[in-house]
């Protein structure tokens, strides 16, 4: 099939980085393929199916779950890929990442580059140097697409967790209430919400967090600038006991590693808070959902209850 | 979606880049008839430029810090002089001046600068012992592209420790913050510069 559409050498940096439109064409275009993949339809119109489209895949730090779902939609989508890790590269060497990049791109016609980096703000930075060498050497102009940067964003992440509450909501957009719950403060998908769920017309978020653990005010003053209703608590009991409770939760792992001493003293605390008991099931509301982007933490997980096989299985067509 | 396999049956809007408005330097009526009134503890200025309304309002000690970031930042390593004096807008209402005889041009680059270290500050060009021309500097929508500033977060892509040659620069979010192009990190305009 022809490439000819009208996204040519988009970067994807942030969430933003696709008006509302495009994210809504995103999930239809996603539904579609999950649709005929589950049902035997023809595949076909989602395949790029050409030796000459280039995918670098550039993992400066591990994730295997990202990496599993870019690497195996590359495969399908047909186009040749090529891997850098932290294993088997040189880029972790003391070397610019922006050199490196444009040696690869001069290898290539066409091509795409997805990273996953500690760098925070590479995609933005190489879609605006290799815009200008592009144009200097006369090529197509590439795109990044931005598998997580530090602390930043991750915006496919993103846009897969707001695809599986369409899903839930059977494609309803005109509203959602959903509970954020866990570790609010260091939690990049729970921040990156404050842009995902734009996508809704009308937006009720509570989160659920002690303080220690809170959402930083930054997100939530961009949460109420973007229209949403957002009601804070600091436990799930005292949640679940203010009489309005969301059909959608969603939890995050408590990141011990980047806490001070101070926190970690408290970590017991903490875990209570956020973990949700199985005494507390039924003052759910019907037909409530859980969500976990995972993983969660092998011993004390904030959800005992929840599966991950919904959303790794619809990474992968998202990624493709 | 960016190998433009799809896209073909997209209807709507595309992602625009924010419109910049870089309206930010005003040359204002500079009543050639009054003598300019850089008088009280400050010699006048017969030919030359004189900066005022340096940080006008905030705390003495912030007014000086201001005076020094605009004096080192911008190299005036010449002939002037500079002080903190009262304000005409109220009693307890202070400003910095800095008057510079020898000066007597002054480039795009360096009143955007002046802009971006000290919005709200005028700038007049002195001719003949009467103010010539008068220019009233606002807060610059985007400061980017000055070797002296760089974004605070040391993993971000543009800081100066990574090496990567990235232009700096930073866009005014609201009031007098302003975000990193590439981290989005938040800095108050003045924690941007490198003094």
């Amino acid at each position: 099939m022809e490439r000819n559409g009208p996204f040519k050498g988009r970067t994807i940096a942030v969430v933003n980085d696709l008006s509302l439109d495009e994210q809504r064409y995103l999930y239809r275009k996603t539904r579609q393929l999950k649709e005929a993949a589950r049902t035997g339809g023809d595949l076909k119109p989602f395949k790029i199916d050409d030796r000459n489209y280039q995918v670098y895949l550039i993992f400066m730090e591990d994730s295997t779950r990202t990496r599993e779902s870019f690497r195996n939609a590359a495969k399908f989508l047909g186009c040749r890929t090529n891997m850098f890790d932290t294993a088997t590269s040189s880029f972790n060497k003391n070397e610019s990442i922006t050199d490196a990049i444009k040696m690869l791109y001069g290898y290539s016609t066409d091509s795409c580059f997805i990273l996953r980096t500690k760098l925070e703000g590479v995609c933005r930075w190489l879609q605006d140097a290799l815009g200008r060498y592009a144009e200097v050497s006369g090529g197509p102009v590439p795109g990044f697409i931005n598998g997580g940067d530090g602390k930043h964003e991750h915006p496919t992440q993103e846009f897969l967790d707001e695809f599986s509450f369409l899903e839930q909501r059977s494609w309803n957009e005109d509203h959602i209430h959903l509970a954020l719950t866990g570790d609010l403060y260091h939690g990049r998908t729970v921040h990156s919400k404050a842009d995902g769920l734009r996508v809704f017309k009308h937006v009720e978020v509570d989160l659920i967090a002690p303080e220690l653990l809170s959402m930083p005010p930054y997100y939530v003053d961009k949460m109420k600038a973007n229209g949403y209703e957002v009601r804070i608590f600091e436990s799930l009991d005292e949640y679940l006991a203010s009489g309005k409770v969301a059909p959608i939760w969603y939890f995050t792992r408590l990141q011990m590693e980047r806490m001070g001493e101070a926190v970690l003293e408290r970590a017991p605390y903490l875990r209570r808070s956020v973990t949700f008991r199985k005494d507390m099931l039924g003052l759910l509301p019907e037909g409530a959902r859980f969500y976990h982007p995972l993983p969660r933490d092998r011993e004390n997980p904030t959800n005992p209850t929840a599966t991950g096989l919904g959303l790794s299985r619809s990474a992968w067509y998202h990624a493709s | 979606m960016v190998s433009c396999l799809l896209g073909h049956d997209f209807e709507g809007s595309f992602a625009m880049e924010p419109e910049i408005k870089e309206d930010f330097i005003a040359e204002a009526p500079s009543h050639e008839h009054r003598k300019p009134e850089y008088k009280i503890g400050i010699k006048p200025v017969e030919e030359g430029i004189v900066i005022d309304h340096i940080a006008t309002g905030e705390p003495i000690e912030k007014i000086w810090n201001n005076i020094e970031a605009v004096r080192k930042i911008l190299k005036l390593n010449v002939r002037s002089s500079h002080g903190v004096y009262h304000s005409f807008k109220g009693p307890e209402v202070y400003k910095g001046i800095i008057s510079l005889p020898d000066i007597i041009s002054f480039g795009e680059k360096d009143l955007k600068k002046l802009a971006a270290i000290a919005p709200g500050c005028t700038l007049n060009l002195i001719r003949d012992s009467r103010v010539a021309k008068k220019y009233r500097l606002s807060m610059p929508p985007r400061i980017y592209g000055f070797e002296e500033i760089s974004c605070k977060n040391e993993n971000c892509v543009s800081n100066p420790g990574k090496n990567e040659g990235v232009v700096t620069e930073f866009r005014r979010k609201s009031g007098s913050t302003f975000i990193c192009r590439y981290c989005e990190k938040e800095h108050n305009f003045r924690d941007i510069w490198d003094i």
